[in-house]
């Protein structure tokens, strides 16, 4: 397991209530979490902190989009939207752990799992222990 | 008539560079309607004298490939087929005609401004007529005389005898076929015109498909994914309707105004005028899509004016088919509007190469039948799409909603046994772990109902009423909604009223069961730092318990006010605000207030202002159960 103390974290996911015990373990354990809820508000924050940015986004997929991301599927595939628009058009190399309830295969498809080796796929429900295992391997690539 | 060598040449030339599309064509014709006959097949004119076929002869005329090559006798083969062809061209008319062999065969010539520019076979079948004896002697006689009667009747005792046909089948395939070759005719006409082949063999290939695919479509199920594949072929289906002897008269939903027409020539826009006037004397405006089959004059069971005026004014029409059609692109108005299409078969209009209907059995009614059923389906079509849509995205919505709070739940655990919970947030143990328990109880209620069918499943469960104290009551669900509703900033306020009201009727469970569900949505819509506002009140008119949730959030739209409490429906507001939701919470409470006698319902939604470059609502939602205040009790 890897120690959090002093890793700063921003968790994007909105279902804040039911996320509460999770963002609440990694605090337990020394992360500075910030939490968000939308993919606005995500790209709006990285921009930001550009200077200074999270050392890891925990980025949720199915969530509200807000006014500059476009979806075709109403929202379902905001954090994939994020991923690219944090990749291709801010080229941020920030490492990435989708936290997501979505198995469909071919949504995660069209994440870049096999050539992007600072992202990586968990799916709920999982324990801390497997999201500390998660978080170790996308900061070690 | 052809003027020159040269315009023979060209129509020649087009003719062969479409043959193989147009052989894709007959292809599909024949596997729908004709397979039990073994196909058939298309000759090139030019190739007669070369004795060769654009079919393999195996494929095309077994019996024939059967004879010259198998048996060896190709030299007392006198290729009737080929004498036949020219036959047919020189009198310009699909004929059937024996086989030296005693086959019954049919030849339909391919024109062009009267030019034969090929021949489409088919048949090689025994006739089965009792008394028709003319084939089967003329078959054995030259069996006998070329000394292979044993073979032969090996041969049809094997091959053909197991498909026999009777002369008047003979002669609906000749006119199916006949026909089509007018189609054919048609086709290459347009190419004269100059429209692009790519579209030309596109609509080709879709109607070829189309073919092949109508003899498959047994039920509705599939019959969306058919048809959608089709629609840009309306045209060309209304076309080799004209073809078969249809006349298609196409109006303008609501307004009885000609828009088309296929094989109805008018020869003065007067005539167009008299027929829009009968029409609009009608008196209908809305056509409602039904489909109406007549055969003879059968007015009085009609219940479409516009269908009796066409019977009254047109003596000789001895069909109707009526059928709706959402998207006709026709060629010389590509809009998309709704049309009200009516075909009729009219025996005494005169075209060209016509025919005369008469079966209601034919193949082609048949056909016909066919389109006008995808016709009338077409909306059915649609709808049925958008259900299994919906019910993807619902079976993809289920699998987030019960992951999320499972998530919750095994986070909760993992952090009690590592004991790595907030100290603040341990007196919050038991709120959270009611919390979940509730949620897991209503979500797995919703798919419980989800997989039910259209019958409420509360009017058949037994009602436990009791009498309970309404302010007490609403309290204890806020509180049950705390922690929930703390996450997300947002206070639960109920109103002094209830506590005036005093004790009501009701069955607890269900009651709180259906109020959650209300104040889950609430909750979940409404913008953070706000407040909701639950409060009860007693309409004296018949003595109901009023119930209201009022909160502050995104709007419901007024047309959505009913539907939002049907099954699985979420407005585009809600889902852009939160993917949480299987649209089933306000359903439930909808069912369980009318197995109560009651109602829910939208009381409001009034903009308030801009909150944060979000637009603000007052929303209120009602639940009402009549007849449940009682009497005499504290507060009256």
């Amino acid at each position: 397991m890897i120690n959090l103390k002093e890793i700063k974290i921003l968790f994007v996911d909105d279902d804040k209530y039911w996320m509460r015990p999770t963002i609440d373990a990694l605090e337990v354990h020394g992360a500075t979490v910030t939490l968000l809820t939308d993919g606005t508000a995500v790209l709006r924050y990285l921009r930001k902190m550009v200077q200074s940015p999270p050392d890891v986004l925990i980025l949720d997929i199915m969530m509200p989009s807000g006014s500059e991301i476009t979806t075709d599927d109403e929202g379902r595939s905001t954090g994939l939207e994020v991923y690219k628009k944090i990749r291709q058009d801010m080229k941020m190399n920030i490492p990435i752990v989708i936290s997501t309830v979505v198995s469909d295969s071919t949504m995660l498809s069209d994440f870049n799992f096999s050539k992007d080796k600072k992202l990586i796929n968990i799916q709920k429900p999982y324990t801390y222990r497997d999201l500390n295992s998660a978080i170790a391997k996308v900061l070690e690539k | 008539m052809l003027s020159t060598n040269d315009d023979y040449k060209k129509y020649l030339e087009i003719f062969h560079s479409n043959i193989i599309e147009i052989q894709d064509l007959l292809k599909g014709v024949f596997s729908y309607k004709l397979s039990e006959w073994g196909g058939g097949a298309i000759l090139p004119a030019g190739a007669h004298d070369k004795d060769r076929f654009m079919e393999e002869p195996k494929h095309f005329a077994p019996f024939c490939f059967y004879v010259r090559e198998q048996l060896g006798m190709k030299n007392i083969c006198y290729a009737c087929d080929d004498r036949m062809a020219k036959e047919a061209s020189k009198i310009g008319k699909a004929i059937d005609y024996w086989c030296d062999w005693g086959m019954r065969d049919i030849a339909v010539p391919i024109l062009l401004h009267g030019v034969n520019v090929g021949t489409i076979f088919c048949g090689q079948k025994i006739l089965a007529d009792p008394g028709d004896l003319e084939g089967q002697s003329k078959l054995l006689n030259f069996a006998e005389r070329n000394g292979v009667e044993d073979k032969i009747s090996d041969l049809i005792e094997k091959r053909f005898q197991s498909i026999p046909v009777s002369y008047e089948e003979i002669q609906k395939i000749k006119r199916f076929l006949w026909a089509t070759s007018q189609y054919i005719s048609q086709l290459v006409y347009s190419q004269l015109d100059n429209e692009p082949l790519e579209q030309r063999l596109d609509d080709h290939k879709k109607l070829n498909r189309f073919f092949n695919t109508l003899s498959e479509v047994s039920n509705s199920s599939s019959i969306w994914q058919f048809w959608s594949d089709f629609e840009g072929i309306l045209p060309q289906l209304l076309s080799l309707l004209n073809a078969f002897g249809a006349v298609i008269l196409i109006i303008e939903s609501g307004k009885a105004k000609v828009v088309a027409s296929h094989g109805l020539e008018f020869n003065s826009k007067e005539e167009i005028n008299i027929l829009e006037e009968q029409l609009i004397s009608a008196e209908i405006n809305n056509f409602d899509g039904a489909k109406h089959i007549i055969f003879g004059k059968d007015i009085e069971s009609l219940c479409c004016p516009i269908c009796r005026r066409v019977i009254q004014n047109h003596p000789t029409v001895n069909m109707i088919l009526f059928a709706k059609s959402n998207l006709i692109n026709l060629k010389e108005d590509k809009k998309d509007r709704t049309l009200h299409s009516i075909v009729f078969f009219d025996s005494t209009i005169e075209r060209k190469n016509s025919f005369i209907l008469h079966e209601k059995k034919s193949i082609l009614f048949q056909t016909v039948l066919a389109i006008v059923n995808l016709f009338a389906h077409l909306e059915q079509v649609n709808n049925l799409k958008y259900i299994i849509r919906q019910r993807e995205k619902f079976l993809k919505d289920v699998a987030h909603q019960f992951r999320q709070p499972l998530h919750s739940m095994l986070a909760y655990c993992d952090n009690l046994i590592s004991q790595c919970f907030p100290e603040e947030r341990k007196t919050r143990i038991p709120v959270y772990l009611r919390d979940m328990a509730k949620h897991a109880s209503i979500l797995t209620k919703c798919v419980e109902y989800a997989s039910r069918g259209e019958t409420n499943i509360f009017l058949s469960e037994k009602m436990n009423p009791a009498n309970h104290n309404i302010n007490k009551f609403l309290i204890d669900c806020a509180i049950s909604m705390q922690g929930y509703s703390e996450e997300q900033g947002i206070h639960i306020h109920v109103e002094d009223t209830a506590a005036a009201i005093g004790e009501v009727e009701f069955d607890q469970n269900k009651l709180e069961l259906a109020l959650i569900n209300i104040l889950f949505n609430a909750v979940k819509y409404s913008f953070p730092e706000t407040e909701i506002t639950v409060s009860a009140n007693h309409d004296k008119k018949d003595d109901s318990l009023v119930l209201t949730v009022t909160s502050l959030g995104i709007e419901i739209p007024r047309d959505k006010w009913r539907v939002i409490f049907d099954r699985g429906v979420r407005t585009a507001l809600a889902r852009d605000y939160s993917q949480s939701g299987l649209g089933l919470g306000l359903f439930i409470s909808r069912e369980i207030i009318t197995a109560m006698g009651g109602k829910a319902y939208v009381v409001e939604s009034t903009f308030t202002g801009n909150q944060n470059n979000c637009k603000e609502y007052k929303n209120k939602i009602a639940l009402t159960l009549p007849g449940r205040v009682i009497l005499g009790k504290k507060g009256r």
